[in-house]
C-alpha cells in the first residue's frame, strides 16, 4: 500500500494528503462535540422529604445537607403546607417556658402560630425520615449566610435555599437583653437577618421567619 | 487578476514538472524585467487569506445562531467577542477590496506581472466566480454593518451575506486545493515570501492598511443612526398602554431598523429570505422626568402559548421542545428586549460572547450559542472580583437590558427590568449559568411557573384550579379552545385581553394528588401570578404591547434617572439596542450597529 502511494505521481500524492486532512479535521469535529454541563461540587447535598439523596440538579428535596458543619437544614416552600416561607412565628418554647406563644401568622394551626408548633409539626411529621428538629443557634444560623449572591438577593445560597425571605430568621438563643425601640420588652430571642446577615436582638412576641435544623443525618 | 494568478504557479513550478499544466507553463518564458511591479499584488493576496481566514471562522461562529447543523464545527472556531473581530477583519476585507478595485480602474501595471499562459477555463471560471462572491459577500456585509434605515437594508440581505460568505469560503477551499495538488508546498512559501519580497514597502503597507481599517472601524462608531428624543411638557399625560393615541406621538420622528438572525418570523414561501428578519420601528419622548418609547415590530403570529401543562397517563407534563437545554422555540410567548448601554460598544454593547463556553473558568451552556456579559475590565483593578456584589457594593459597568414578556409581564403592564454584568461566579445549585445576566432586586418575582421542580418527563404542578369555583373553569375551558386553536396553527385575529394565557395564583389551589381528577389531555396555563407587581428596582419599567395584524406595539416608560446600581441613566448620547423574539426563548433577532439617543 506505502509502495503504491510512493510510486503514484506527486499530484495524486497530495490529493491523498488533502483528503485525509479533510477526514481528520471531520473525524476531529465530531469527537470533539461539546458535552453538556456537568453539576459542580458543593457543600449542600439534597434531601427528599422521605429522605432520600438527591443530586444537585434533582427536586423537589426538602432538606439540605451542610457537610461543612454536618447539619441538616429545612427548605421552605410556596406550596401553602407547613414549610411555606412566608409563615411568620413568634418565638415561644415549652422546655424553657419561655417567649410567648401563637403570635404569628401561618395556616395550618388553629390559633395563630409559634415557634414550639413548627417544630412540634416537623418532629410528629419525621421530615426528612426524622425527628429532632429545633431551632438552630445563631452560630448555627449564621453558618449559612453568603455574601456573594447575585445583588437584591437573600443573603443565602437561594440555589438550595429557595424561598427565603430578606428578613429575620429566629435563633435559639433567648434571654437577649433589648435596646432601643424594644426596651420596654426587656428580654427577647436573637434573630439573624437574612437581608443584610445582621443579627438583632427581638421581642418574643414579633412574628419572624423560622428555619429548622437538625443535627441527625438521614440514614 | 487571473493571469496573475495564473502566473503563479508558472514561477514556481520550475521543480514541480510532473503536472502536465505547470510543464505547459513553463514553457512560456516569465519576462524577468517587468516582474518588479508584481509587489502589490501578492500583499493584497495575503491580506485577503488571513482576512477570509478569520471572517470565515468567526462569521461561521456566528452563523451557529441560525444553523444549528453548524454546531458540528464549533470545536474548530473561536469564541468570545467574535462579532467584533468580524467586524473588523471585515473593515480590512473592504479596504483590500477597494484598493485592488482602485488598481483596476487606475494602474493595472501594479497588480499586473508579466504576461503569462492562459489558464485553464474551468480555473478561470472559478476564478471569476470567487471574486465576485468575495466582492458580493463585502457589499452585503457593509450593508448589514450600516443599517441605518430600513430603507437601506433590505430583509433578505442578511441571507445573502450568508450565502455568499459560504460561496466565498468553498471557492477558498476549492481554489487552495486547486494550487495546493498543482504547486505543493513551495506555493504556499511562495505566498508569503513574494509578499516580502520588499519587505520596507510591504511592512509599510500593512502598516497603513492596519491604521485605516482601524480608523474606518472607528468610523462605524460615528456612523450610529440617531433617534431624537422628542420632549414633551411634564404635564401631558402619557397613557403607558401599547396604543400611543396622544397627539404627541405624532409629533416624535421614528427610526426603524432591520433586525435579522431571530428564531421563527417565518414570512412563508414568498420570501424564504426573509425568515427570521423583523422591521423594528421606534420612537421616544421625555418630559423632563421619565422617558417613553414606542417600538412596532412585525411578527406574523402573536404567540401567547407558554410551556403549557399536558396531563398524561402518567402525569403531567411540560409542553416543550427545547426549554430542557434553556433554548424553546415552539411553546414560547413572544418577547422583546431593550439594551441601553453608555459606552456604546458594539455587538449588544459588548456583552455578546458567542460558544459554547467563552470563559474557560465558567461553566458552558447547554445550547452551544453563548452568553451575554460584560468583559470585566481588568485594567481599571475595580474589577478583579468577577461578580456583581450586592446592592450598591460594586457598580462595575453595567448594560441595562429591559425583557418584555408577552404573558409573563405584559398583563402587569411591566418590562422585567434586567441588566448584563460581568460573568457571574459558578452556583453549584443551579442548573443553568446565566454569565452576565441577572434581573434587578427581588429575587421571586410576580410570576411563577406552575410546577413544583422542572423535568422534562413528568412534574408535579404547584397548583390547580378550584374545581368549585365557576371563574376558574371557565377560564380553563377557554384554555382549552384556545390551546387547540393554536395547535393547529389557527391564529385569532386580535389579540384579547381577556385570554386565559395566564392565571391569579388565587384563583388556583395548592396541588393535591387525591384531588387531581382532570382528565388525560387537559392542558393548563403555566404561568402563575402572585401579584400584580414586581417588588423594588424590578418593576421600574412599565410596559404594555398589542398584538394586530401581524404587528406588535409595544409602549415601555422608565424614569430618566433611578439610582439603581443596576439600572443606566437615560440621557444624552447613550446607546439603544433592540431584540425581537418570536415564540423564541433566547433566539432573538439582532442588529450589527446601536441607535444612539439624542435628548434635544
Ligand atoms: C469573506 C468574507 C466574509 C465572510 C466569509 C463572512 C461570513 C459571515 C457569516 C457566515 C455570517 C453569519 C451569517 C448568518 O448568521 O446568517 C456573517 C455575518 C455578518 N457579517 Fe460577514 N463575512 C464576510 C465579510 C464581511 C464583511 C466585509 C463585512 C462588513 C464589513 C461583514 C459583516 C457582517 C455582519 C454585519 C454580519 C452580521 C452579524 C450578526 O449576525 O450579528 N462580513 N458573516
Ligand atoms: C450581536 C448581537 C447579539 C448576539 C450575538 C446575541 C446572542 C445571544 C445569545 C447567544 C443568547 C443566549 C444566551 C443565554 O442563553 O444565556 C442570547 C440571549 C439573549 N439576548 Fe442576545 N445577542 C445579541 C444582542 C442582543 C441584544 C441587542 C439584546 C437586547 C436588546 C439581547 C437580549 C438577549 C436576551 C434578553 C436574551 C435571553 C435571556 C433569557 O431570557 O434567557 N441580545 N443572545
Amino acid at each position: 500500500m506505502f509502495r503504491a502511494y510512493f510510486n503514484a505521481p506527486r499530484r495524486r500524492r497530495r490529493a491523498v494528503v488533502l483528503m485525509s486532512l479533510i477526514c481528520t479535521i471531520v473525524v476531529g469535529a465530531i469527537l470533539l462535540q461539546p458535552s453538556n454541563p456537568l453539576p459542580l461540587e458543593s457543600r449542600y447535598q439534597k434531601w427528599s422529604l422521605e429522605g432520600e439523596p438527591l443530586a444537585n440538579w434533582s427536586g423537589p428535596w426538602a432538606c439540605v445537607e451542610d457537610q461543612t458543619t454536618g447539619l441538616l437544614w429545612e427548605v421552605k416552600t410556596d406550596a401553602e403546607n407547613i414549610r411555606h416561607g412566608d409563615w411568620t412565628y413568634s418565638w415561644y418554647s415549652n422546655t424553657a417556658s419561655r417567649g410567648i406563644p401563637n403570635q404569628g401568622d401561618c395556616y395550618f394551626e388553629r390559633d395563630r402560630c409559634d415557634t414550639e408548633d413548627l417544630i412540634r409539626r416537623a418532629n410528629k411529621e419525621r421530615w426528612c425520615g426524622l425527628d429532632g428538629w429545633r431551632l438552630p443557634s445563631s452560630k448555627e444560623l449564621m453558618s449559612l449566610l453568603n455574601f456573594s449572591v447575585k445583588p437584591g438577593r437573600p443573603k443565602i445560597t437561594v440555589e438550595f435555599f429557595p424561598h427565603t425571605q430578606k428578613a429575620n430568621y429566629w435563633t435559639a438563643d433567648f434571654n437577649a437583653r433589648l435596646t432601643g425601640v424594644y426596651a420596654q420588652f426587656t428580654v427577647g430571642a436573637m434573630a439573624l437577618s437574612f437581608g443584610d446577615g445582621r443579627q438583632s436582638a427581638l421581642p418574643y412576641q414579633s412574628a419572624e421567619f423560622v428555619r429548622l435544623v437538625n443535627s441527625n443525618q438521614p440514614k | 487578476m487571473d493571469r496573475v494568478v495564473n502566473e503563479l504557479p508558472s514561477r514556481v513550478s520550475s521543480s514541480s514538472t510532473s503536472s502536465v499544466e505547470t510543464q505547459a507553463q513553463l514553457e512560456q518564458p516569465a519576462s524577468s524585467g517587468r516582474a518588479g511591479r508584481l509587489w502589490l499584488w501578492p500583499l493584497l493576496h495575503l491580506l485577503l487569506m488571513i482576512v477570509v481566514v478569520v471572517s470565515g471562522l468567526t462569521g461561521l461562529r456566528i452563523a451557529m445562531l441560525e444553523y444549528e447543523w453548524l454546531l458540528l464545527l464549533s470545536p474548530f472556531l473561536p469564541q468570545g467577542n467574535v462579532v467584533v473581530w468580524h467586524f473588523l477583519s471585515g473593515g480590512l476585507l473592504t479596504l483590500v477590496v477597494s484598493v485592488y478595485l482602485g488598481c483596476l480602474c487606475f494602474s493595472r501595471q501594479w497588480l499586473k506581472a508579466a504576461p503569462s499562459s492562459s489558464p485553464p477555463t474551468t480555473r478561470r471560471v472559478i476564478q471569476r466566480v470567487g471574486r465576485w462572491c468575495v466582492l458580493l459577500s463585502m457589499l452585503s456585509g457593509v450593508a448589514l454593518l450600516g443599517n441605518a434605515s430600513g430603507a437601506f437594508v433590505a430583509h433578505w440581505v442578511h441571507t445573502l451575506h450568508f450565502i455568499f460568505a459560504g460561496a466565498v469560503l468553498f471557492y477558498a477551499m476549492v481554489h487552495v486545493s486547486d494550487y495546493t495538488l498543482t504547486g505543493g508546498r513551495r506555493i504556499w512559501l511562495w505566498t508569503v515570501t513574494s509578499a516580502f519580497k520588499r519587505p520596507v514597502i510591504g511592512g509599510l503597507v500593512l502598516f497603513c492598511f492596519a491604521g485605516v481599517s482601524l480608523l474606518v472601524f472607528r468610523g462605524v462608531y460615528w456612523s450610529y443612526p440617531e433617534l431624537r428624543v422628542h420632549r414633551i411638557p411634564l404635564e401631558s399625560p402619557v397613557r403607558v398602554d401599547g396604543m400611543a393615541n396622544e397627539p404627541e406621538w405624532a409629533e416624535a420622528s421614528s427610526v426603524s431598523l432591520i433586525t435579522f438572525g431571530g428564531e421563527n418570523f417565518s414570512w412563508g414561501a414568498q420570501s424564504v429570505l426573509a425568515n427570521g428578519t423583523t422591521r423594528v420601528t421606534t420612537k421616544a419622548m421625555h418630559n423632563g422626568e421619565e422617558a417613553f418609547f414606542f417600538i412596532q415590530w412585525q411578527d406574523p403570529t402573536q404567540s401567547l402559548l407558554h410551556l403549557p401543562l399536558l396531563k398524561t397517563e402518567k402525569g403531567w407534563e411540560v409542553q416543550q421542545r427545547g426549554f430542557h437545554r434553556f433554548h424553546e422555540q415552539h411553546y414560547y410567548e413572544d418577547k422583546f428586549a431593550v439594551l441601553l448601554d453608555e459606552r456604546c460598544k458594539l455587538a449588544a454593547g459588548g456583552t455578546a460572547h458567542l460558544g459554547p463556553q467563552p470563559l474557560k473558568d465558567k461553566p458552558s451552556n447547554w445550547h452551544g450559542r453563548g452568553y451575554h456579559y460584560v468583559q470585566p475590565d481588568v485594567q481599571s483593578g475595580k474589577q478583579s472580583d468577577m461578580h456583581l456584589g450586592s446592592e450598591g457594593e460594586n457598580k462595575g459597568p453595567i448594560v441595562d437590558m429591559w425583557h418584555w414578556k408577552a404573558v409573563r409581564t405584559n398583563h402587569m403592564m411591566l418590562a422585567d427590568d434586567n441588566y448584563f454584568g460581568p460573568p457571574d461566579q459558578a452556583r453549584p445549585g443551579a442548573r443553568r449559568y446565566t454569565a452576565g445576566y441577572g434581573t434587578d432586586g427581588k429575587d421571586s418575582g410576580a410570576y411563577v411557573m406552575n410546577w413544583q421542580w422542572y423535568r422534562p418527563d413528568i412534574i408535579v404542578p404547584k397548583r390547580l384550579p378550584v374545581r368549585e369555583d365557576a371563574l376558574s373553569q371557565q377560564q380553563l375551558a377557554e384554555f382549552q379552545y384556545r390551546y387547540q386553536q393554536r395547535i393547529q396553527g389557527l391564529q385569532p385575529a386580535v389579540s384579547q385581553e381577556s385570554e386565559p394565557w395566564m392565571v391569579n395564583w388565587f384563583s388556583y389551589v395548592p396541588y393535591d394528588q387525591d384531588d387531581d381528577h382532570y382528565p388525560i389531555g387537559t392542558v393548563l396555563p403555566s404561568v402563575l401570578y402572585r401579584s400584580n407587581q414586581f417588588e423594588g428596582d424590578r418593576a421600574d419599567v412599565r410596559a404594555h404591547g398589542i398584538w394586530k395584524d401581524g404587528v406588535w406595539s409595544l409602549e415601555l416608560s422608565r424614569r430618566l434617572e433611578t439610582g439603581s446600581s443596576t439600572d443606566i441613566a437615560l440621557q444624552d448620547g447613550v446607546c439603544m439596542w433592540v431584540a425581537a423574539f418570536d415564540q423564541s426563548q433566547i433566539g432573538h433577532t439582532r442588529h450589527a450597529t446601536p441607535l444612539r439617543l439624542r435628548f434635544p
